[in-house]
């Protein structure tokens, strides 16, 4: 796979790509927007990595020329700050994604991954991932480190419902409604004994459902302890 | 008292001359009075006189008088004057009368009027006059002397002065009340621009109007709304220059971060470098969470005035915030939960807003101990919505409450923190409006941080 990177400071340049070679793309770098537009012109590119400030042509500019050709190379925006208007400048730019300086480098490789894998699959998406678990939108199975995962009908419905919903809370009465039709007897005690058994299921995943006490439950990837030495 | 005031000063311009030219009046209107009570007087002991001299007669050979009533009459007033006479014929003999009358030194035919004192000291005013009364040859020179003490006189020039010296002070007192109104009412303009440069906090820098004011009064608005321009320009300047410190920050940050994930990433059997790779990398996420945070608070110091005022889903953003750090509450096997009140809808900004709960919630997280409990609870009371973070962890000494909201204070040395965490809660929450209050848990237990925010109104 391919990617280019465009990226004013040189010698951030060469870490990020020395990153990149460990994970085995292949990486081209422009210091600057004209560079990378010819580049592009010349090029066919899985992916773009586009610093958001570059001197001359901006990266909001490369960008907007970039899909006014009409192409749509998944371009992952490097911001500096995160503050709002610099995210939504990037979306409006016609961003596929952004990550905030300094990035993680596994954060990155991740994104980008997830970029080029949605790129292929031409939205069809045929499956979605939280860590270790992954869900199959035909078959609508579950497959847990590449097994699939067996679960009983209702168990299924929630982690479904808890995995379309990746990372945001899903609120108990939202998942009684999934789970419940309209002969049966809801009960919100069910509920919390499904998710006892999913996690159960799930105990040698990455993927943790997460209690939010009052508002609801989520699914999503635990990270390694180590991440939150200083975070936030 | 007056000196600092435009409307006390404009007063004091229109009242000392005013007040001049009405005790200037009032003194003239005074002698005029004086001088008609003097007249009336005059006239009445002029006529008295005339009456008692008419009376005069002889009798066997003697000068003799009866006083006819109607000369003591004319005096007669509610103040009950004296009246006083005294008729001498030739070689002073007194012929009716008081001698207590003192005569002028110098009579003659015509009426002289004259003021004097009794011997018991009151004053008088009095008329004399000669009159030569003939009889078979012989002439009798007889002085007729009348006085009365001046008691209905001077109540006569106090009738006559009052109604003028009313007038003068009602014309002096309503051209204050107007002159008060009427600036009041007209200044009224300049007070609204009073109060809208001093209601504003210093981010906010939109200009005056200057629609509906006078004309004498637009050129310092105009010069305000320079000054407000400059100050726009030097807010947006420094603005910017966090933001280019930020980018020029955040570049090296990030090249050093790349520099350790690539060196961590390589095969390496030498342990001790390895360790000292792994405290290089968290070094790195110290410093950027620094970073991060110092940002936050320049940018929280320079928000823009307008961006505090959108409307923000209280519910919908607390459960983003703890969306986000429920991972790392996990990690510390803490129960993260919440106690929210439907429909919040506060005004602020919503970046800043998430901060500040990011930083209220993470704060807890981490000066929680493992199996503890921390619960963000919304409530509203009046106009006021109240966002209350609960731990029960060890809480904050007393004395020491004040101090964490000072920059890099650290109330325990136990965890990872920044230092920066307090500050910025309290500086956003100022920025918004809003008060931010640290106490005890129930029974002593934990700490509940307090946080009050302007619950959003279609006006503002």
């Amino acid at each position: 796979m391919k990617l280019l990177l465009v990226e004013d400071d040189a010698d951030l340049a060469r870490w990020v790509m020395n990153l990149m070679q460990v994970e085995h793309f292949v990486i081209d770098w422009a210091q600057n927007g004209e560079q990378a537009e010819t580049l592009l012109g010349l090029q066919c590119y899985d992916a773009v990595l586009l610093d958001l400030r570059l001197p001359g042509i901006g990266g909001k500019d490369v960008l907007a020329r970039l899909r006014r050709k009409r192409d749509n190379v998944p371009v992952l925006m490097l911001t500096a700050n995160g503050s709002t208007d610099d995210k939504v400048a990037c979306f409006s730019a016609g961003a596929d994604d952004y990550v905030v300086k300094p990035f993680d480098a596994r954060e990155l490789v991740a994104r980008i991954k997830a970029l080029i894998r949605r790129q292929a699959a031409g939205d069809k998406g045929q499956s979605i991932e939280c860590g270790d678990l992954r869900y199959l939108f035909d078959s609508r199975e579950f497959m847990l480190q590449s097994e699939p995962l067996p679960l009983r009908r209702r168990e299924h419905a929630i982690l479904e419902t808890l995995m379309l919903k990746q990372g945001k809370t899903v609120s108990k009465s939202t998942l009684m409604d999934k789970v419940f039709t309209l002969d049966d007897e809801p009960s919100a005690d069910a509920i919390d004994i499904y998710i006892h058994r999913l996690r159960k299921h799930l105990a040698a995943s990455s993927a943790k459902i997460m209690t939010l006490r009052g508002l609801g439950y989520i699914l999503r990837e635990e990270e390694p302890r180590e991440a939150f030495a200083a975070a936030v | 008292m007056f000196s600092g005031s435009l409307r006390g000063r404009l007063l004091w311009w229109l009242l000392l001359p005013l007040a001049a030219f009405v005790s200037i009046s009032g003194v003239i209107s005074y002698r005029n009075a004086q001088t008609t009570a003097d007249l009336v007087q005059d006239n009445a002991l002029l006529s008295s006189m005339r009456i008692i001299s008419e009376d005069i007669d002889w009798d066997s050979g003697n000068v003799s008088i009866q006083i006819p009533p109607a000369a003591l009459e004319l005096f007669e007033s509610p103040e009950q004057d004296s009246v006083f006479y005294r008729v001498e014929a030739s070689g002073h003999r007194l012929v009716e009368g008081s001698l207590e009358l003192p005569l002028p030194p110098q009579t003659g035919d015509k009426p002289t009027l004259y003021m004097t004192r009794l011997e018991d000291g009151r004053a008088v005013r009095a008329v004399a006059y000669v009159r030569q009364l003939y009889d078979t040859g012989r002439t009798e020179e007889v002085i007729v002397a009348v006085a009365k003490t001046e008691g209905s006189r001077d109540a006569m020039v106090w009738r006559l002065l009052r109604p003028q010296l009313f007038g003068e002070v009602l014309t002096l007192v309503l051209a204050m009340v107007f002159v008060y109104l009427g600036l009041t009412f007209e200044l009224r303009p300049l007070m609204k621009v009073k109060d809208d440069v001093a209601d504003r906090n210093p981010s906010q820098l939109q200009p005056i109007r200057v629609a509906r004011l006078h004309v004498e009064l637009r050129p310092i608005v105009d010069a305000i709304n320079q000054c407000i321009a400059r100050m726009g320009q030097q807010a947006a300047t420094q603005r910017q220059f966090i933001s280019d410190a930020a980018h020029q920050m955040r570049t090296p940050l990030t090249l050093l971060v790349a520099q350790i994930q690539f060196a961590r990433q390589r095969e390496n059997r030498d342990a001790p470098l390895a360790e000292a790779l792994a405290g290089m990398h968290k070094s790195s996420r110290k410093l950027t969470t620094l970073t991060d945070k110092l940002l936050l608070l320049a940018q929280a110091e320079s928000a823009a005035p307008v961006s505090a005022c959108e409307r923000v889903d209280l519910s919908a953003l607390i459960a983003g915030v703890l969306e986000e750090l429920i991972a790392f509450a996990q990690s510390r096997e803490i129960d993260l939960g919440a106690e929210l009140e439907d429909g919040m809808v506060v005004t602020g900004d919503e970046a800043l807003t998430a901060a500040l709960v990011t930083n209220l919630v993470d704060n807890a997280l981490r000066y929680t101990q493992a199996g503890g409990r921390v619960t963000v609870q919304t409530t509203r009371l009046n106009d006021v919505a109240i966002v209350r973070v609960i731990d029960n962890g060890p809480g904050i000494k007393p004395d020491a409450r004040a101090r964490v909201f000072e920059r890099f204070y650290r109330a325990s040395s136990h965890a990872d923190g920044t230092g920066l965490g307090l500050p910025i809660v309290r500086e956003i929450a100022h920025r918004q409006g809003g008060t931010v209050t640290l106490e005890s848990g129930e029974d002593g237990i934990g700490l509940v941080a307090t946080v009050g925010m302007r619950i959003w109104t279609a006006a503002t």
